[in-house]
């Protein structure tokens, strides 16, 4: 009983949330409303007992929405992000994926025979799916994720190491009018580097 | 029994005092921060904070006229008071209770303004044909009142203008907005009046502005300014313990405390400031402060406080005003222009402490060369 | 509705918002001795402050966002409580939830969300300006913290709270994991942005996130920071402190006890240090701090792998 009407509150906002990402004019809560959406979703993979997966999803998700929004208000240029502004663009396209999207997967979720349930449930969930979906390929996984960090750290730092790339290209040597050799950072670090 | 009532007594127990310093009126406001700690009161940081503003000192029109919107943004129960030289201080801190706990009065008042501006995101521009009426009204503080000579779009909601753009010090397209700091904000000289163009919290340009002082008032002794000066750049800095600490010892020089009771807690917190590692590495990194380090400022400036109490290195005879001003005072950007380009590239805390480390000497010796 | 669901809506919020008034006071009494005020003053006032702002209009500004802004004030308090319903007591957890230190996690990120908005919804340079610092400050503590947190949970080999707590019955983590209870301890002091982590609410932004704040709203805010502090203090208990273990005394108490020990260790702390600028707190965490708590998560990760299991 409890169980169901959870489900459907999280259902529910989950639903209303996407909605009103569309819907409210303000960059500040379309960037909230869809938090609140993975929130709900979150709370439901809870509820299908994969702790893990789903308050990690939370977690993930609002820290993610945090640092969009900052980056949607940074990139909006010419600030209009305080300007109440139309959310969503290219429309009757939109709409039609949308409903194509929901119909496909409305019917098969009504047209696949989806088995039964065999046997009885894992004691960790969380665990069992990681070895229903990963299986063999766990070893080539741990070692393609440090390889995959390093790759974004390295790209990061070659990128935008305070912004001297991004401002002088790949001429880093050049020297300032008073003769210093490189371009100067205004703001120092906090190890007086 | 009477609830309301027994809510407002205790309501009004803890007023915060937004004080209002009219340039050149240090003395009386460095009193009424005494007389607040005293009664186990709180300075406000801005309008929204505050029970009462106390404006120390007569200002001038143009003053007043900020002073009034600072006042709009008072929530109630609120009170406002003018402190004069001469003027009875704990009389007029007495009446605020009362005046506080004043239902009808409070309700009254509360009633015939607004407050709570329309929520209604962004009316026509044409419904504020000029961002001034938002500016200045309840909606920003006065102390940060848009510059309305800058060019600027106003179409942005509730009619605050929109930012314009402009290439940042990485280089990049930067919103540029306009903030002017003081003359009406906490811990910040009462005669500098900042106009800023800032890129997010960067300052990319600046205009500052000196405010005029009236003559022949009295001033406070040199060792209760330099420690006022103190405590207020280590406010800023964030250093709530050691900024009473020392505004304590500036109340007791004030009050005349004698020279045995002051000196060992003088000498107590001087160290405290020179060991503080974590202090050091705060003010540091600052490197387009003129003239001394901001650290070496602040020790400066209690270490000839400590000179001008000890007894032992008084010497009546050789009153020379030069000696008592610290070395690093007179290396100082005393100028308009040195602190437009002291804060230029500047952060929005860096500036703060910048021009906390001015101190409040550049008046007094800008108006002496004037002389 | 069963027992231990009514304690958690009932007492939780009760003891959060009691100790956090507690907090408040000492820290109040404090700050009214260095300043010369009558003490009394200090002690009352949370209490005077509460009645105060009950009493107060509430403010909003043209063009403010009222909605996000008046959501993020009331959530830091529920934030506290959400955190502090996983912290077991003994044996009694009001939610036992197999992963309780991600959960613990996930609540602490939900700050950065509120105190952005809390920054955003004024319409304020100064508040904006103060919600930006807390983010910016946030990128500095959360990377520590989240190793920080991880190392108990090696240490446990596992992630529920009760598990933890039971691994430390030989010797407490905070004896093995030093480097770890110490980035965890700053770490809670940053996200109540309250001490030296106080930028977003920095006196040189007139007050940054409170900045237009007034009446209940303030209260909420201000009070939930304390909140915030407490369930953090509270959290270190099972998490490096051993829980509920303790002689003579029940569990439960022993938990409130340590808890007040950790508020009374960081109302001291506060007092030694100015405000960290975000700007330069930013290098020393990435720089220095992370490879540090690394090495702390490979010396407990040897640890328990030599030894199979806890110490």
């Amino acid at each position: 009983m409890i169980e169901s009407i959870l489900f459907w509150i999280f259902a529910v906002l989950a639903v209303a949330g996407g909605i009103a990402v569309f819907v409210v004019d303000s960059m500040a809560r379309a960037t909230y409303a869809l938090a609140v959406s993975f929130v709900a979703v979150g709370g439901i993979i809870v509820m299908l007992h994969l702790d893990y997966i789903g308050v990690i999803t939370i977690l993930m998700m609002i820290m993610e929405m945090a640092i969009m929004a900052v980056f949607m208000v940074m990139f909006m240029g010419m600030n209009p992000a305080l300007m109440p502004m139309d959310m969503t663009h290219s429309t009757r396209r939109s709409a039609v994926l949308a409903t194509l999207t929901f119909l496909v997967l409305a019917v098969a979720i009504i047209v696949i025979p989806w088995p039964d349930r065999t046997g009885s449930a894992a004691a960790d969930l969380t665990r069992s799916l990681g070895e229903a979906i990963m299986g063999s390929k766990m070893l080539v996984m741990l070692t393609i994720s440090p390889v995959l960090f390093a790759t974004i750290v390295a790209s990061l730092v070659l990128a935008n190491p305070r912004g001297r790339y991004d401002r002088y290209g790949a001429d880093l040597d050049r020297r300032d009018p008073d003769g210093r050799a490189h371009p100067e950072d205004p703001i120092g670090g906090g190890i007086g580097r | 029994m009477d609830v309301t009532g027994l809510v407002a007594r205790t309501a009004t127990r803890r007023v915060h005092v937004f004080l209002v310093e009219t340039p050149g009126f240090g003395l009386l406001r460095m009193l009424a921060q005494a007389a607040i700690a005293e009664r186990g009161w709180v300075e406000a940081l801005g309008p929204a904070d505050a029970d009462a503003l106390v404006v120390c000192g007569t200002p001038s029109s143009q003053l007043d006229r900020l002073i009034d919107a600072v006042w709009q943004q008072i929530p109630s129960p609120r009170h406002r008071v003018l402190l004069e030289p001469g003027g009875s201080l704990n009389d007029l801190l007495n009446s605020i209770p009362a005046v506080l706990r004043d239902d009808p009065r409070q309700r009254t008042d509360a009633r015939t303004r607004r407050l709570v501006l329309d929520d209604d995101r962004g009316p026509a521009p044409a419904v504020t044909p000029h961002g001034d009426d938002a500016g200045s009204g309840a909606g920003m503080d006065p102390g940060m009142e848009m510059d309305m000579d800058m060019d600027m779009d106003m179409s942005g909601p509730a009619g605050i203008p929109l930012a314009g753009g402009d290439n940042d010090r990485d280089g990049l397209e930067m919103d540029v907005t306009h903030l002017t700091m003081g003359p009406l904000l906490a811990e910040w000289p009462a005669d500098l009046v900042l106009h800023c163009s800032l890129h997010g919290d960067v300052v990319v340009d600046a205009r500052a502005e000196l405010l005029p002082w009236p003559d022949n008032i009295e001033q406070p002794p040199e060792a209760a300014r330099l420690l006022d000066d103190a405590a207020r750049l280590l406010s800023v800095a964030g250093w709530e313990p050691a900024a009473q600490q020392l505004a304590r010892l500036r109340d007791d020089v004030l009050a005349g405390g004698t020279v045995d009771r002051l000196l060992p807690r003088l000498r107590r917190v001087a160290s405290r400031l020179r060991r503080s590692r974590s202090l050091r590495w705060s003010l540091s990194g600052l490197p387009q402060t003129p003239g001394t380090p901001l650290r070496a400022r602040l020790l400066d400036w209690v270490q000839t406080v400590l000179d001008l109490v000890d007894p032992a290195l008084v010497d009546p005879d050789a009153v020379d005003p030069a000696q008592q001003i610290p070395a690093a005072d007179l290396r100082r950007p005393t100028s308009p222009d040195d602190i437009r380009l002291a804060v230029i590239g500047q952060e929005l805390a860096a500036t703060r402490l910048i021009i906390a480390g001015l101190g409040s000497r550049s008046r007094v010796s800008g108006s002496v060369s004037h002389e | 509705m069963s027992d231990p669901v009514l304690a958690a809506v009932l007492l939780v919020p009760i003891a959060v918002v009691t100790l956090a008034g507690v907090t408040a006071s000492a820290n109040g009494a404090l700050d009214a001795r260095t300043r010369g005020a009558p003490l009394r003053s200090g002690f009352t006032a949370p209490l005077h402050e509460a009645a105060r702002l009950l009493r107060q209009q509430r403010r909003t500004l043209p063009g403010a966002d009222s909605l996000l802004w008046r959501i993020a004030g009331a959530g830091i308090g529920m934030v506290a409580v959400l955190k502090v319903v996983v912290i077991p007591f003994g044996d009694t957890v009001f939610a036992d939830l197999p992963v309780g230190l991600v959960w613990f996690n996930a609540m602490d990120v939900l700050l950065w969300a509120l105190w952005w908005l809390l920054g955003w919804g004024a319409n304020s340079g100064w508040s904006l300006v103060g919600g930006y610092r807390f983010l910016a400050q946030a990128l500095s503590y959360e990377i520590p913290l989240m190793f920080a947190l991880t190392a108990p949970a090696i240490g446990a080999g596992s992630l529920r709270m009760l598990d933890i707590q039971a691994a430390q019955v030989d010797l407490w983590f905070v004896v093995w994991m030093p480097l770890a209870a110490l980035v965890f301890a700053v770490s809670v002091v940053a996200f109540s942005s309250w001490g030296p982590f106080q930028t977003a609410l920095g006196t040189d932004v007139g007050g940054g996130v409170v900045a237009e704040l007034s009446g209940i709203d303030r209260l909420l805010v201000l009070g939930g920071r304390y909140a915030v502090l407490v369930a953090g203090a509270a959290f270190s208990v099972p998490l490096f402190l051993g829980g509920g273990a303790g002689p003579v005394l029940p569990a439960g108490v022993w938990v409130v006890l340590k808890t007040c020990a950790v508020l009374a260790g960081l109302i001291t702390l506060r007092r030694l240090f100015p405000t960290l600028r975000p700007e330069r707190v930013a290098e020393i965490a990435w720089v220095v701090v992370v490879p540090l708590v690394l090495v702390q998560l490979a010396v407990v990760a040897v640890i328990v792998g030599m030894h199979g299991g806890a110490l």
